[in-house]
C-alpha cells in the first residue's frame, strides 16, 4: 500500500472521487487496489477498483456497482491482508461517474491512514 | 476566488435516512436538467466542505435543532430543509430565516425538485453576474491604462522631438565628432524616429477605434486584436 504525493490531490480533484473527497477534509490521497462487493446481497457482484482517498475511518473509491446509500460493502485487496466490511456513507454522481465513501464497520488491520 | 462550477452544479443531500436520499435522487433523475449529486450521511458531515456544493437539501428534520443547519446557513448558499411536521417547519423559519423550510407532505418531492431547480438557476445567475462584474473590472483597469497612455502621448512626443532635434543638430556639424560617436548619435536619432512611428500608430489606432465606435462596431478587446482585425 503506497501513499501518493499530495500534489496529486489537485489533479484528481475534478474526478468524482476527488469531488467527494472535498466533503472529507481529512482525506488523504492513496492508491490501494481492492475488490469491492455489495455485502448485503445474496449474489454479491464484485468489482476491481482503487481506493483513491482515505480517512482514518473511511475509504473513497470509484465504483460502477449499483451501490446504495447505507448499504454494506466488503473491501478486500489481492492478498487478503486488507479485508473489511464498510457502510456506504456518501455517494457522488457526476458526469456519469459514481464515487463512494464507505465507513469501516471495524478498524481494519493494515490501514494506512491513521488519526 | 471561490471555485465555481457553471457546467454542472452540485446538490448536497444531507440525511441520516437512506430512503430520503434515494427518493430525492430518483425524483430528480426524471427531470431534464439533472445536477451532480453528493449524498452524504449527516452522521459523517462535519460542516467544513462549504465550497463543494451549490445547493444543500437536508431532511427529514424533526426539529429546528438539527446539528448541520447552523454550519450550512453560514455558507450563504441555498439550503432546503424538509421538515416532518408543520410545527418543525415553522420553528425552523423563526430560528433560521435563510433556510427554506419545506413540509414533508404527500407529493413534497415535486415541490422540492421545483424549488431546488429554481435555487440552482439563481445560483447560476449570481455566478454569471459575478463573472461579468469581474470582466468589467478588468476592462475598466485596461481602459484607465489606455486613457493614461493617451494623455501622456503629447508629453512623450514633446520629449521625443527634443531628443530628435538635438541629435540632428549634432549630426549637422561635420568633423565635430569621431566616426564612432557619430554612429552612436545616428542610433539615437533612428531610435527616436522609431519611437515617433510607434506613437503615430497609437494615435491612428485611437482614431480608428473612435470611428468604429461611431459606426456601432464593437472594438476588439485589445489594441493588438484591433490591429489584426483591420489588417
Amino acid at each position: 500500500m503506497t501513499q501518493e504525493k499530495t500534489t496529486d490531490w489537485q489533479a484528481s480533484e475534478q474526478s468524482a472521487v476527488g469531488r467527494l473527497a472535498r466533503f472529507f477534509p481529512g482525506a488523504t490521497p492513496v492508491r490501494i487496489p481492492v475488490s469491492v462487493s455489495a455485502g448485503g446481497r445474496e449474489k454479491a457482484e464484485s468489482e476491481a477498483t482503487v481506493i483513491e482517498f482515505g480517512t482514518p475511518r473511511e475509504a473513497l473509491f470509484a465504483c460502477q456497482l449499483p451501490l446504495e446509500f447505507a448499504e454494506k460493502v466488503r473491501l478486500r485487496n489481492a492478498d487478503g491482508s486488507f479485508d473489511t466490511d464498510a457502510w456506504v456513507v456518501a455517494l457522488h454522481y457526476h458526469n456519469g461517474q459514481a464515487a463512494v465513501a464507505a465507513r469501516f464497520v471495524h478498524e481494519p488491520a493494515h490501514w494506512v491512514v491513521k488519526l | 476566488m471561490e471555485k465555481t462550477n457553471l457546467d454542472q452544479p452540485t446538490v448536497l443531500v444531507l440525511s441520516a435516512d437512506a430512503e430520503f436520499a434515494r427518493a430525492v435522487l430518483a425524483r430528480w433523475q426524471t427531470e431534464r436538467n439533472v445536477p451532480a449529486f453528493a449524498l452524504v450521511s449527516s452522521r459523517v458531515w462535519n460542516g467544513s466542505a462549504t465550497a463543494a456544493f451549490d445547493l444543500a437539501i437536508v431532511g427529514p428534520v424533526e426539529d429546528a435543532a438539527h446539528p448541520a443547519l447552523p454550519a450550512l446557513e453560514t455558507t450563504g448558499k441555498p439550503v432546503i430543509c424538509v421538515c416532518v411536521s408543520a410545527a418543525a417547519a415553522q420553528a425552523l423559519r423563526d430560528k433560521m430565516p435563510r433556510v427554506l423550510a419545506l413540509r414533508s407532505y404527500e407529493g413534497y418531492l415535486d415541490a422540492l425538485v421545483l424549488l431546488g431547480g429554481e435555487c440552482l438557476r439563481r445560483v447560476e445567475a449570481v455566478k454569471r453576474a459575478q463573472q461579468a462584474e469581474h470582466s468589467a473590472a478588468t476592462i475598466q483597469r485596461q481602459a484607465t491604462l489606455g486613457r493614461y497612455m493617451v494623455e501622456m502621448r503629447h508629453s512623450l512626443n514633446n520629449a521625443l522631438t527634443s531628443v530628435l532635434g538635438n541629435s540632428e543638430l549634432l549630426l549637422m556639424e561635420p568633423g565635430a565628432f569621431s566616426a564612432p560617436v557619430r554612429e552612436q548619435i545616428e542610433i539615437i536619432r533612428n531610435m527616436s524616429l522609431r519611437m515617433n512611428e510607434i506613437i503615430q500608430r497609437f494615435s491612428s489606432l485611437e482614431s480608428e477605434m473612435k470611428v468604429a465606435e461611431e459606426r456601432g462596431i464593437r472594438p476588439p478587446a485589445s489594441p493588438k486584436a484591433f490591429a489584426v482585425a483591420r489588417g
